[in-house]
């Protein structure tokens, strides 16, 4: 069913949540949220024609911003010196000592793939449909989200 | 440890918070494969553009074997819109962001790089016929071109032109299509092979 430009954008605003979501996740520099924030709108309303509504559109939605993301031209993420990033590492422990800033922190250092994995495993996706969203294959999907899983325990039992 | 529940969590807290450029959509996008379709967009317009300069052409050419030769490159120039066209109303279709993403950009990176291979092959046998038109064109400014096609040194600075032209066209057009197509399929292969490194 066609909708307006308008009806679209209200749809987008009733889910922004969710492309806020994937751009913490994957963005580095603030400055490159905006131009992400717009792509990902821009190429959700160019692919919108053709959404079926077999899936939930915030599935959907979600489907598009991660996709976006991954071929997103970010800008080069400043390279800190050796000796800074010692210094940032205690600050970090010591100010993110909660679980969830931890979980942020883990996810955050996955390669991006395992990073999609693991988000839309934890938002409750099937493994049936992260092999559908990943291209990977069902069980590659399983083999690699409990080798995700172990890592980021590891690493927050180890915080 | 339930990582469900410490997702909830950062969710709530953090992945949610407010960015920057919600609002309107502004219908200008930095994808490769956006700047692709803008590439093509681009080379529809010079195709017609040359249709029109050579139906013009035809017009004013005073000898009916000129008129001959630029209604060959007009012709010459629709397979070259079809081309493009194809290649186009492709990416546009492929170019879906809720698809399966490998898939999407390696189809629309191979057809692409198909149809540049298939022009820039096609130009080889081009270039000479353009040559030649021009020429005639030229030579019919001011005599009879069939009279004149007659003497042996017309005939050699024919082949001259088409021997100097030829390679000069395909250099020069090799150097565009870099321009124009080259740095975002480098960008789509660097992606396929991210991506691909990743699964």
């Amino acid at each position: 069913m066609p909708v307006s430009e308008k009806e679209f954008i209200a749809l987008v605003n009733e889910n922004r949540g969710i492309i806020y979501k994937v751009i913490r996740l994957y963005i580095n520099q603030e400055e490159d949220t905006r131009d992400l924030y717009q792509e990902i709108v821009f190429q959700a309303w160019k692919s919108y024609p053709r959404f079926d509504g077999r899936s939930k559109f915030s599935t959907w939605l979600y489907r598009v911003g991660l996709n976006t993301v991954l071929t997103f031209k970010r800008k080069p993420v400043v390279v800190i010196p050796h000796e800074d990033l010692a210094s940032l590492h205690v600050a970090q422990t010591k100010t993110n000592t909660d679980e969830s800033e931890a979980l942020y922190v883990a996810i955050r250092q996955l390669p991006e793939v395992d990073r999609m994995i693991i988000t839309l495993h934890l938002d409750g996706y099937e493994n049936e449909e992260i092999a559908e969203i990943t291209g990977l294959t069902k069980n590659n999907t399983a083999v690699k989200l409990h080798r995700i899983k172990d890592i980021l325990i590891k690493k927050l039992k180890a915080e | 440890m339930d990582l469900k529940e410490v997702w909830k969590k950062l969710e709530q807290e953090k992945l949610t918070q407010p960015v920057a450029g919600a609002g309107e959509i502004y219908k200008t996008s930095k994808h490769p494969v956006q700047k692709l379709i803008n590439s093509f967009k681009m080379a529809l317009g010079f195709v017609v553009l040359f249709e029109l300069a050579f139906t013009y052409l035809a017009i004013i050419a005073p000898q009916p074997v000129v008129k001959v030769a630029m209604v060959l490159m007009m012709i010459v120039y629709i397979f070259y819109f079809v081309a493009n066209y194809k290649t186009l109303q492709h990416i546009k279709t492929t170019f879906r962001m809720d698809q399966n993403l490998t898939h999407t950009l390696q189809s629309i990176y191979d057809n692409t790089q198909q149809s540049l291979k298939f022009q820039r092959r096609s130009a080889l046998f081009i270039y000479p016929l353009a040559a030649t038109c021009g020429f005639l064109f030229g030579l019919s400014m001011e005599r009879n071109v069939v009279e004149v096609l007659n003497n042996r040194w017309v005939w050699i600075s024919l082949v001259i032109s088409i021997a100097v032209l030829t390679p000069l066209s395909y250099f020069v057009a090799v150097q565009l299509e870099r321009i124009s197509y080259g740095r975002y399929l480098n960008q789509l292969r660097t992606l396929i092979h991210q991506l691909n490194s990743q699964t």
